[in-house]
Order: structure tokens, then sequence, then C-alpha cells
């Protein structure tokens, strides 16, 4: 009869899940993702809650005040800078200011084509030139889509944290209440598991997103320093080493992308000292020193061993990814593989630890 | 006329003992904790109810953790090969069990049976490093009670593999 009511605390939710599962489906994935953010923030919200006499509730305040301030201050710091370059990005972006990019980079080039291939080179970038008006038609239509799309993103970023908030407060709770009605025969299996997932995920998110962030500051730096030392322009520094942070997600792929958009980024902007084969090694170079302190200082103290992915796996990943929701699936694949990959080790863990496989 | 605000407003917590902190006072590892620190540990503790016979834990499962029981009967037992189950011991109200798997993840040297309809309270690694995290002087105090506990055991091993060798010297001469 007990083993009834239990039971019925799982079944009865899940049945209401799948018949309204229409209307369930975008929530659950919020929640989804308000998990995994919750689980990267509650050793924080621990460790201040031993220094705020115990409370809960001040420390889930004080954690959002402490992002609230981090993205501030980084806001104020970077955001002068990065208006600036996204401003001339975008006066970049027209067809003048295209054209004259694309008239650059075909001066740049071309320097560097072999002979018996200039002629073809120059052909390509002549019509690149003539096609740019429609090209950017298009891209207009795709940046109001992508604008509507930024618009109820806000909205949900605002749901996650909302139920972040309550799941940090009432975590303990929750588990509490999640573990009543769990059987007793899978109940210290379903505990270990439940445990060892959160904290391998929790674990592994939070890596990510340090090697992430120490791959994005290093970026800036480097080309920074690359362009006062050298004395060459390398404008939007700030957003491409973003995007080198951002791209470091991507195992094997990501540095290539930071090498890549620097080259383009350098070859684009007139130099006085004309294009230089040094600087372009240069740049390459840095992006190697800067992934060699990741993969050697950064990465092996905060990532796990049970995450590693053969190289195959992460191509196939991504291309999955892609296929499934574009540019942005191709970037969070391997992440969330990661943490199913992480969840599946622990769970077959489990199962053959209580001799049920 | 009472008020029911500035009754709310001054009512001091609730100092009566539930049947979980009544069972935690008579547990070594909880010790010299005081009411307030026993109902923080109460609200993260898992209570269970088992029937007759049902299996708490078995050998060799990972340890995890501690078990208090509040009402019933369970036995420890070493029930690996059925045909020669050997009783370690009974326990009771009051009595607790795999304390030692709060800090140490070896895997269960014995199974723990229901014998009767048993009401336990689990404790866990899991819980006792939370408090460890978030209130160091609590998890200390703990930490301190299981050495304790260990101590008073390892002596008592002492005693009697001494009493065994006197005993078997005194046989040999």
């Amino acid at each position: 009869m007990r083993t009834a009511v239990r039971s019925s605390q799982f079944i009865i939710p899940l049945v209401a899940v799948i018949l309204l599962w229409e209307h369930v489906a975008p929530l659950l994935l919020l929640l989804v993702l308000s998990l995994l953010l919750s689980s990267i923030l509650s050793p924080l919200a621990d460790w201040l809650e031993s220094r705020l006499g115990g409370s809960r509730l001040l420390a889930v305040l004080a954690v959002y005040g402490t992002i609230v301030l981090l993205l501030a201050g980084l806001a104020s710091l970077i955001w002068p800078i990065l208006k600036e370059q996204m401003n001339a990005m975008i006066a970049a972006f027209s067809v003048e200011g295209l054209t004259e990019l694309v008239a650059n980079l075909k001066q740049s080039v071309i320097g560097l084509v072999p002979q018996f291939l200039r002629g073809t080179a120059e052909a390509r970038l002549d019509d690149a030139i003539q096609n740019l008006p429609g090209y950017l038609a298009d891209l207009a239509t795709r940046m109001g889509r992508l604008l509507a799309v930024v618009a109820s993103l806000v909205g949900k970023f605002i749901l996650i944290l909302v139920f972040t908030f309550i799941l940090m407060l009432e975590s303990r709770n929750f588990k509490v209440q999640f573990m009543r009605a769990v059987p007793n025969p899978y109940f210290e299996l379903a505990l270990n598991l439940l445990d060892k997932i959160s904290g391998q995920v929790s674990g592994y998110l939070r890596g990510q997103g340090v090697a992430a962030a120490t791959v994005g500051i290093l970026s800036m730096i480097g080309l920074f320093t690359i362009s006062i030392v050298m004395d060459v322009k390398l404008p939007y520094f700030v957003i491409v080493g973003l995007l080198a942070g951002l791209a470091n997600l991507i195992p094997f792929v990501g540095p290539f992308v930071g090498i890549f958009v620097a080259w383009v980024v350098y070859l684009m902007t007139p130099q006085t000292a004309g294009i230089s084969v040094v600087v372009l090694g240069a740049l390459a170079g840095m992006f190697l020193v800067v992934q060699m302190i990741d993969n050697f200082f950064v990465s092996p103290k905060i990532m796990s061993a049970s995450v590693g992915m053969h190289p195959l796996v992460v191509i196939v990943v991504i291309m999955i990814g892609g296929s499934i929701m574009g540019p942005l699936g191709m970037l969070f694949a391997v992440p969330t593989f990661g943490v199913i990959k992480v969840t599946i080790v622990e769970v077959l863990w489990g199962l053959k630890a209580y001799r049920i496989l | 006329m009472r008020s029911a605000i500035w009754e709310n407003f001054f009512r001091r917590g609730d100092t009566r003992d539930s049947e979980t902190t009544l069972a935690f006072k008579q547990v070594p590892v909880f010790a010299g904790l005081r009411q307030r620190e026993l109902r923080e540990i109460e609200k993260i503790v898992h209570q269970r109810e088992y029937r007759a016979g049902e299996a708490i834990f078995n050998h060799g499962d990972p340890g995890l953790g501690m078990y208090i029981i509040l009402r019933g009967q369970v036995q420890i037992v070493n029930n690996e090969d059925p045909d020669n189950i050997i009783v370690y011991s009974e326990l009771g109200d009051g009595d607790f069990f795999g304390d030692l798997a709060l800090v140490d993840e070896a895997v269960r040297s014995a199974s723990a049976l229901a014998l009767a309809e048993t009401r336990v309270v689990a404790f866990f690694r899991t819980e006792l490093t939370d408090i460890l995290t978030r209130s160091p002087s609590l998890g200390n105090k703990i930490l301190m009670n299981l050495a304790k506990v260990t101590a008073r055991r390892l002596r008592r091993t002492n005693e009697l593999l001494m009493e065994a060798q006197q005993s078997s010297n005194g046989d040999s001469a």
C-alpha cells in the first residue's frame, strides 16, 4: 500500500506532464536550465551561508547581489569599449563600409596568394563586392528576426532567474521531498546518484565557465599587447576575445575560431605598415599560448577526467548540435553532451555498485 | 484581548522536542549539540519506514552514512552466504548503526534488515559535508563526536585483542 502511495507520487505528475506535454515542454526546458544554473551557483551560496549566520535567504540574495555587481562592474569596464567597437562594426557593415573592407581584404590577400591563383582570387573578390547589397539585405532581415528572438530570450532569462532563486533557496527541502517518493530498495542508490550527478555536473559546468572566461580575458590582453608592441591596428579586440572565450566551449575547434576571427579583423583593417606575415604568426602564436595556459594550468585543475571526449565524438556532437539548433547548437552541443555523459557514467556506476546491472 | 500580531512578533521558537530531535539526543554523534543545531539537522535528514523483513542496506553496497532507529527493530547480519547467516546484533528504539560510513567510503560490511515495522532517520555523508561547508562549528562538533566514538571502539577492540592474546598465552602455557 505504502509503495503504491509512493509510486503514485511519481506516476501522477508523470502522466500529467505527458498529457500536457505541448504546454509543459518549454517550461521544462527553462526548469532544467535553472537547475543547471542553481547547481553552478549553490556552492557560492553555501559558502556565503556559513559567513552570514546560517541564513539561506541572505546567502541567496547575496549571490544575486554579487552577480549583479559583477555584471555591472564588468559592463561599466567593457561596455564603453564594446559599444565603440560595435558601432564601428555596424558602420563597417554598411554597403560602403563592407565594400571598403572587402577591398582592403582583397589588397591584403592578393599579395599573399601565389601568382597562378591570383586571377581567380581577384575575380572571386570582385564578385563578392558586386553581390554585397543583396547579402546585406538578407542580413538585415535575419537581424530583425534575431532581435525578436532576443526579446523573447530576455523574458525567459528573467523566468530562469526566478526559478533559480527558488531552487537555491529550497534546494535541501526539495531534495528531502524528492527522496521521500523513492521506494525503499532504491533509496540509497537514488540519493547516491543524485549527489554524485549534481556534484559532477556543477563541477563540469563551473569548469567550462572558468576555462572560457580565462581564455576570453587572456585573449583580450594578448590582442591588446600585440597591437601595442607590434604597432598594428587590431580593433574589436574585446569582441574577438569574447568570441574566443565562447568558442572555447568547443574542444579542438574552439582555438582556431579565435585565430581565424583575429586574422580576418587584422586583414580587413587598413594597416599603415601593410600586411605582415609576422603579425599573422604572432596572432596565431598568442592564441596557441592562451590554449596552452588553459590546457596545462587551468583546465586540469578544474575539469574532471570523466568528461574527456574523443575528437571524433566531438565532431559528431557538434554536427548534431548544428543540425538541431544551428550555430548556437554547435556552441552548446559539447557542454550538453558533457552533462549527459557525466550523468550516464554515474548512473552506470550506481547500477553496478548496487548490483542491479 | 491578545493580539495575534504581537503574539506572533514576540513568539519564541517552539522549544518542544520532536520525535527526531529526541532520538538525536540519544546518539553520541550528536552529543552536546544545542536544540537549534539539532533542528537544523532535522531539516536535512531523511525519514524512512521499512516493513518487517525489508533490507535497509545490503552487504557490499557503497556506505553512505548512518541510520538512527526512531521506532522498531533492526538486525545487523552477514547474509552473504544464505546457508550460514551470522547475526551480529539486534538494535531497537534510539540505537544507531552505519556511523563509520559518515567518514569512510568503504562498502557496507554487513546487511541491515528490519525485523518489525521500523521507522528510521538517515543522516548521510553528503549532509555532513553540507553542514561542514555552511556551519563549520556545528560540523566540527559532529566530527569530534565521531572521532570519540571511533576512539572508544578502537580502545575496546584493543582490550578484546589483549584478552584474547592473554587467554591464548594461558592455554599454550
